[in-house]
């Protein structure tokens, strides 16, 4: 379970001045929700990931995951970045078993776990191969059941599919679901795709431009299973338009500003 | 003509080949004929003969291991303590801005010129060479294995903190394996480098070694002896990078391959 109260963040820019990227955000995840962060490019949906997983320090507020305040990076976290940051150097499996040599699980018993989350993703045979030998979609792959190794009680991912094609996508998005609904972790699914979000999410939180808040909180009531057909539903595409006007705010608002980064 | 093929490695060693015989026998003849002084430049059949009677009587095999010895042990404590110093500096920044003038200082030296210090201090034998090798060696060692630690991609740093990793098996699994091609661009450097540094010692003072042969050749004006070990020197190089070319190619076969392998 994941509640934010009140989290604001500032950051300082090089030439000194104060960038406000969040500010009085509050969210309450539940364990076992599948939950999407949308928002205009350029508003501080990494960031907040980033403070949620504990890899970045918030100024104020208070952030209970699992009901213990989160200080440093949790063991109990999975985080997936928009890169697939697997180590270029290890090949596939010793990839995967990464996070299990970390907590010092025995070599037979990771090979196992391993093994295993490689022949349910379609993987095997690639083993031994390096993430230089790999396709995109499969570099993704094998990020995700590197964090799905360790076991980890919430799964983070930041944009994790934003460079492929759409085949490749809806392929992921699909082995997603499917690993979702059998695993019932909680993953926090940051993406500016907003079919993306609700392909996937339970529910999808709406960010406002720059100093980002939550905007709106919308409860996807799509049935489960899922797969990507779901978007050619009428269903999808009534909640595809709602959330659209409501963002499409929020983009102009951000486009009316100046486009520097953070 | 277009059914001959040739593989471009093979038109690659042809060309090469070409190009070393046209030196060497246009030497020869200009030696022959007079064009070139043989007192200054000799000729290729008169260095052959001299490398056939120090090989035939066994006269150069101590100044060779000598020799080698000394650039052997120097890369190795060169390397080693280079490799450690990088990799502590590029951990604790503050250590490595409080010894950054320290080290620039001691950079900026002309090794070359204190070559005859290392005599005095560590005496006519072996060691002042080793020191001397070693000290050069660390250098180039050391810069690399810190630019190394300096540009060790975050998003693998935070994506495998968020698995749960703590500092020591961040610098055990990403930094330093991230580190490893460039500590063997310091390595290729440090090769010919040691040799030098090698050579130049047993200029300053030695009774053997090749660099001690150098000198004596060149005082009793045998300009074939010079130039013989000069010619065994460039073997030596070429063979000692041809294997540390096998060693890197070993370590990184993670990495997609570079056509120019040679």
């Amino acid at each position: 379970m994941i509640v934010a109260k009140k989290i604001y963040k500032t950051f300082i820019s090089k030439d000194g001045r104060k960038v406000e990227a969040l500010k009085d955000v509050n969210l309450s995840i539940k364990q076992g929700e599948f939950v999407s962060i949308v928002g205009p490019s350029g508003c501080g949906k990494t960031t907040l990931l980033r403070i949620l997983a504990g890899l970045l320090k918030y100024d104020s507020g208070q952030l209970l995951i699992n009901d213990s305040v989160q200080k440093k990076t949790n063991n109990g976290i999975g985080y997936m970045s928009q890169a697939d940051s697997l180590l270029p150097w290890r090949n596939v499996i010793k990839n995967v078993e990464l996070g299990l040599e970390l907590r010092n699980v025995a070599s037979r018993e990771r090979k196992r776990i391993a093994q295993e989350l490689i022949e349910r993703t379609g993987l095997r045979g690639f083993e031994k191969n390096y993430p230089f030998e790999l396709s995109g979609g499969m570099k993704k792959r094998v990020a995700f059941i590197r964090t799905l190794a360790y076991a980890p009680s919430i799964i983070f991912m930041d944009e994790p599919f934003g460079a492929l094609d759409v085949q490749t996508r809806d392929m992921l998005e699909d082995d997603i679901l499917r690993i979702w609904g059998e695993t019932k972790k909680t993953i926090v699914f940051v993406t500016h795709d907003l079919s993306e979000a609700i392909v996937l999410a339970d529910r999808v939180f709406l960010m406002t431009a720059r100093p980002t808040t939550i905007k709106s909180d919308y409860k996807i009531a799509l049935p489960r299973p899922r797969t990507t057909d779901i978007r050619l539903t009428p269903e999808f595409n009534r909640i595809l338009r709602e959330l659209w006007n409501d963002l499409s705010m929020e983009v102009k608002k951000s486009r009316g500003e100046s486009d520097e980064k953070i | 003509m277009r059914k001959f093929k040739l593989k471009p490695n093979l038109i690659v060693t042809v060309l090469r080949v070409l190009i070393l015989s046209l030196f060497f026998i246009s030497w020869e003849i200009g030696a022959r004929t007079g064009a070139l002084d043989t007192f200054f430049f000799s000729s290729p059949s008169e260095i052959a003969i001299d490398l056939y009677k120090l090989f035939f009587t066994g006269k150069i095999y101590p100044h060779i291991i000598m020799t080698m010895k000394e650039v052997f042990i120097g890369l190795l404590l060169g390397s080693l303590s280079g490799i450690l110093f990088g990799i502590v500096l590029g951990k604790f920044e503050i250590l490595a801005r409080v010894l950054d003038p320290v080290i620039m200082g001691l950079y900026a030296i002309p090794k070359i010129a204190i070559a005859p210090l290392f005599i005095l201090w560590f005496g006519l034998g072996i060691t002042a060479k080793i020191v001397f090798a070693w000290v050069v060696v660390f250098f180039l060692v050391f810069f690399n294995t810190y630019a190394g630690m300096k540009s060790v991609n975050l998003d693998l740093i935070d994506s495998v903190r968020a698995m749960g990793a703590n500092e020591w098996q961040i610098l055990l699994k990403v930094s330093i394996p991230s580190c490893v091609p460039w500590i063997f661009v310091g390595l290729k450097t440090s090769l010919g480098a040691s040799l030098i540094a090698a050579i130049v010692g047993e200029f300053v003072a030695a009774d053997t070694g090749l660099g001690y042969l150098i000198m004596e050749g060149s005082t009793l004006f045998m300009t074939q002896r010079v130039l013989s070990i000069v010619l065994l020197l460039s073997v030596i190089v070429i063979a000692m990078d041809i294997c540390l070319r096998k060693i890197e190619n070993h370590f990184l076969k993670w990495r997609p391959s570079d056509e120019s392998k040679i």
